[in-house]
């Protein structure tokens, strides 16, 4: 049996400052799951996905990646680092952080040339995933003169073609019009279907519950609440409205009024989706 | 196209060969040694810092800053980056904003890039840092160190445009014709020198202090452990013979007693140096008249004339230079409203600025901001155009282009210029670049100038000769209105290759030209993610000022306004080195190990070959023909 992609034995994090951004988490993220950390904003998320790229490192207890330890002295080795680094990929929340490079085209070749693969082979691969994300027009434009959609695009792209097992996005589908949305969910749809592990980070419920086959909770108090399958942790309002994650709404309907927690979830029975609770 | 009348930025065809030419000596020795510094203190994150230390630079020229009675000014903020990143830091991240500059806007010259770096890269973020230290202290209250700021930046500017007035005075003495025409820059030190000191005293050294104290006082309330964290150094022991040497420097020794600055006799000259600059005897019969041209009817004695005279001077070619700088400053805001209205390139002028008095200080930046965005993308779509430079390879066209620049400051004769501002309106129209626009641009902006703030010189007073214009006590000279045409015309040829560049040279294929040419990974990367830092941050500076524009009602007085922009550049600060880590770990994650390897392949063909041999073939046969005819 292959070890977890990730193993988080009572992680913490602290910043300099003195504030926590983690603690005492335990995680384990098998290979090919599909994991959505949600949580308010503040709650660590982002702090969680950059401690899985090896950005950022734990002050209290131990992350395992690939069954071996994830250190900052571990990623010193040229070997580990490249090993990990064409292992694991990253996409940011903000695709202006992500790009840069002068053309798409060096964008999308950036990370296999820092893998020292061979030219052809880097070629190949620009080629493969722009015209599998139908990015090819976009190749010879500067990143920057791009639209929202195009730079989320190419973003991905720039990290696919490194060929990772795991993806981490850190929410993906923000700024996201409802069709590059659509074309988000078919790629990490995509991806199930190739066994890729796909840890997100988001305050979208939506979108967590349908692209994610298990979603971890974190509190505002920076730890873990809740860990399971969308239907498991999306019937859970009193916590999910403890996290700030739904909101109490006020709705009046004909002479009554009444109040329901809400957050706009999909699923076939409307009110259900919604976490209507009428009383 | 100068977006920022900085007094500061040194244009093309000011400057001689033998002036820019010891400049890129004296820089690049700077340049490799402030990269290896910056290699040791920045580590691994220097790139992602330096860009936004570029950006940053790059954007802070461009907020308007009230002072006074409506007028508004920009800063440089040399001293400031200097402050936040150490000096030699700033020298790299400054050098790239003055690169981007001129490579994307055309403000600053090409062959004078190097003497720009110079004053505005090494002279005030040094001057500036170690003022900062002496008067800060070793443990500075957040009150004594914003004062510290205030006084460094203010010396340190005035240090930068001193050095700027000697590189411009003394041109007159290096090169110019035997009937005594200018073929440079036309004012001499004693004019040159007091007159960017005065600027700059009275100025711009105010609206640099009040920048870099707002700024760095904004930055103490919010993050106070971005100043804290660089350990006091001690003060140097040269520092103080540096700070002798400003002194000296200054404009208060050019009216000392003796032999004024600059006004040295050959023989002088030759005991001091060991030699005579070029020309210099030759030229002194011109000289002796030029300084007997100094007499003022009623006043005998020979020094107080002479010292007046030259007050005259200065204060006429202040006057001048700012009146001009006024006026573009209102036609470029008139054009950018017209732009922004027509939304096309080469759409009509719009009317003159008094149509847009009435705009706020944060819409006129944000429509500023806007427009030069609009600028950068519209260059893109014309470089991508299918014309003749469009086709050369990004090396060779790169080398030519820099070669008819330098040709064009080696030729005299105004003839010989003028066939090089007719080459570049051919090969614009060859390269389909609308002719009309790119006249426009040149003139308008770069030849315009050029010719107001060197009239002057073509007064008696400057150079003497046979009068041609007079108008009662005000006597234009041949020599002097021909050395006014000359440098207007070398000006505008300059201008219009560099605008050649810029007009049919996408960035990316820049920087891989700059890559080829094998110009270290360091530069090409921190260029290129400046570049992006810049689009990005500007518009961030846009949206800060249209929304301000949204929420207020009334214009407010200069001193809210004065406080609300430092306080904004403050926040441009902040976001900028957030984004800096933000970056470097999106690098980091993509296996970033310090090199910037690209599939892009050049390759030099038949075409380029024959381009290459038809412009060494044309400078050379235009700089022989020169030669001759001056024989």
């Amino acid at each position: 049996m292959t070890a977890p992609d990730f193993v988080l034995r009572a992680v913490g994090h602290a910043y300099r400052s003195g504030g926590a951004a983690l603690s005492g988490i335990d995680l384990t993220v098998e290979s090919g799951q599909h994991v959505a950390v949600v949580g308010a904003n503040g709650s660590g998320k982002s702090t969680l996905l950059k401690m899985l790229d090896g950005l950022v490192f734990p002050t209290a207890g131990e992350v395992l990646a690939f069954g071996a330890p994830l250190t900052e002295e571990a990623l010193e080795d040229p070997a580990l680092r490249r090993d990990f680094r064409s292992r694991v990929g990253f996409v940011f929340q903000d695709a202006d952080v992500q790009l840069f490079c002068a053309s798409v085209l060096d964008e999308l070749a950036f990370g296999p040339l820092q893998l020292g693969l061979p030219e052809d082979e880097v070629r190949r691969r620009v080629r493969d995933v722009a015209g599998h994300l139908r990015i090819e027009k976009l190749l010879d434009r500067p990143p920057y003169s791009l639209s929202g959609g195009e730079k989320k695009r190419v973003a991905i792209a720039s990290v696919i073609t490194m060929e990772p097992h795991v993806l981490l996005l850190d929410e993906p589908t923000n700024a996201l019009d409802p069709r590059s949305q659509v074309w988000l969910l078919d790629v990490l749809e995509d991806w199930r279907q190739e066994g890729r592990t796909v840890v997100m980070a988001t305050h979208d419920l939506s979108a967590a519950a349908e692209a994610a086959d298990r979603l971890v909770v974190l509190s505002e108090e920076h730890t873990v609440v809740a860990d399971g399958t969308p239907d498991e942790v999306l019937v859970q309002h009193e916590l999910l409205l403890s996290v700030n994650l739904i909101h109490e709404h006020t709705h009046r309907h004909a002479s009554t009024a009444h109040r329901h927690a809400h957050a706009h979830a999909p699923g076939t029975d409307p009110d259900e989706a919604h976490g209507h609770r009428h009383g | 196209m100068p977006m920022t009348p900085v007094a500061m930025h040194i244009p093309d065809g000011y400057l001689g060969p033998q002036t820019y030419v010891v400049l890129w000596l004296v820089m690049l020795p700077i340049w490799v040694v402030a990269a290896r510094k910056v290699k040791r203190t920045l580590k691994a994150r220097q790139i992602p810092l330096l860009s936004l230390g570029a950006a940053f630079s790059f954007v802070i020229m461009m907020f308007n800053v009230p002072v006074i009675g409506g007028s508004t000014g920009h800063a440089v903020g040399a001293t400031l980056i200097a402050i936040l990143l150490g000096p030699w830091a700033a020298v790299i991240a400054i050098s790239i904003a003055l690169v981007v500059q001129a490579g994307l806007f055309g403000d600053g010259g090409m062959t004078a890039l190097a003497a720009n770096c110079f004053t505005m890269a090494v002279v005030i973020p040094f001057a500036g840092y170690y003022i900062y230290r002496l008067l800060a202290g070793d443990h500075p209250s957040p009150g004594r160190r914003v004062a510290a700021s205030g006084g460094a930046s203010y010396v340190a500017i005035v240090a930068g445009a001193v050095t700027a007035g000697v590189l411009f005075g003394i041109q007159p003495y290096l090169a110019h014709t035997a009937s005594g025409q200018a073929l440079y820059a036309p004012y001499r030190l004693d004019v040159a020198v007091p007159a960017m000191a005065l600027e700059h005293l009275l100025f711009f050294g105010p609206v640099e202090a009040l920048v870099t104290m707002g700024v760095l006082a904004a930055l103490a309330r919010t993050q106070p452990e971005l100043l804290a964290a660089r350990p006091a150094a001690r003060p140097l022991r040269w520092l103080w013979a540096g700070l002798a040497l400003l002194l000296l420097l200054t404009p208060l020794g050019a009216l000392a007693p003796g032999t004024a600055w600059g006004e040295w006799s050959g023989a002088q000259l030759r005991t001091a140096l060991g030699y005579v600059p070029g020309n210099l005897e030759r030229y002194s019969g011109t000289w002796n008249a030029a300084m007997r041209g100094y007499a003022t009817p009623g006043v005998g004695n020979s020094f107080i004339s002479y010292f007046l005279a030259g007050v005259v001077g200065v204060v006429l070619v202040v006057g001048v230079s700012w009146g001009a700088a006024t006026f573009l400053a209102r036609r470029r805001d008139a054009d950018e409203a017209g732009a922004m209205a027509g939304g096309q390139m080469g759409a009509a002028p719009a009317a003159p600025g008094r149509a847009h008095r009435g705009r706020s200080l944060a819409r006129k930046t944000a429509d500023a901001v806007a427009a030069s965005v609009t600028d950068v993308l519209e260059n893109e779509e014309l470089a991508a155009r299918p014309g003749l430079l469009q086709r050369i390879d990004p090396r060779v066209k790169l080398a030519t282009l820099v070669l008819f620049a330098v040709a064009v400051s080696l030729v005299h004769a105004i003839w010989a210029l003028a066939a090089f501002v007719l080459v570049t309106v051919v090969l614009a129209a060859a390269s389909r670049v609308p002719v009309l626009s790119f006249v426009r641009k040149v003139w308008l902006s770069a030849g315009l100038l050029a010719l107001l703030i060197a009239l002057p010189s073509a007064l008696a007073w400057f150079t003497p000769g046979r009068a041609v214009v007079s108008i009662g006590p005000v006597v234009f000279t041949a020599p002097g209105l021909l050395g006014v045409a000359t440098l207007v015309t070398r000006v505008a040829a300059a201008a219009g290759f560099a605008l050649l560049i810029i007009w049919t040279m996408r960035w990316s294929d820049l920087l891989r030209a700059l890559s080829a040419l094998r110009m270290p990974d360091l530069v090409v990367a921190t260029l290129g993610m400046t570049h992006r830092q810049i689009l990005t941050l500007m518009r961030t500076v846009e949206q800060i000022h249209l929304a301000r524009e949204s929420r207020t009602l009334t214009l407010g007085t200069t001193r809210e306004n004065r406080d609300w922009v430092t306080e904004r550049m403050a926040f441009v600060v902040r976001k900028s080195l957030k984004t800096a880590d933000d970056v470097y770990d999106a690098m980091l994650s993509r296996g970033y190990t310090g090199a910037m390897p690209s599939l892009r392949r050049l390759r030099i063909g038949a075409g380029d070959w024959l381009w290459l041999a038809a412009s060494v073939a044309l400078c050379a046969v235009a700089l022989a023909a020169d030669r001759m005819v001056a024989l």
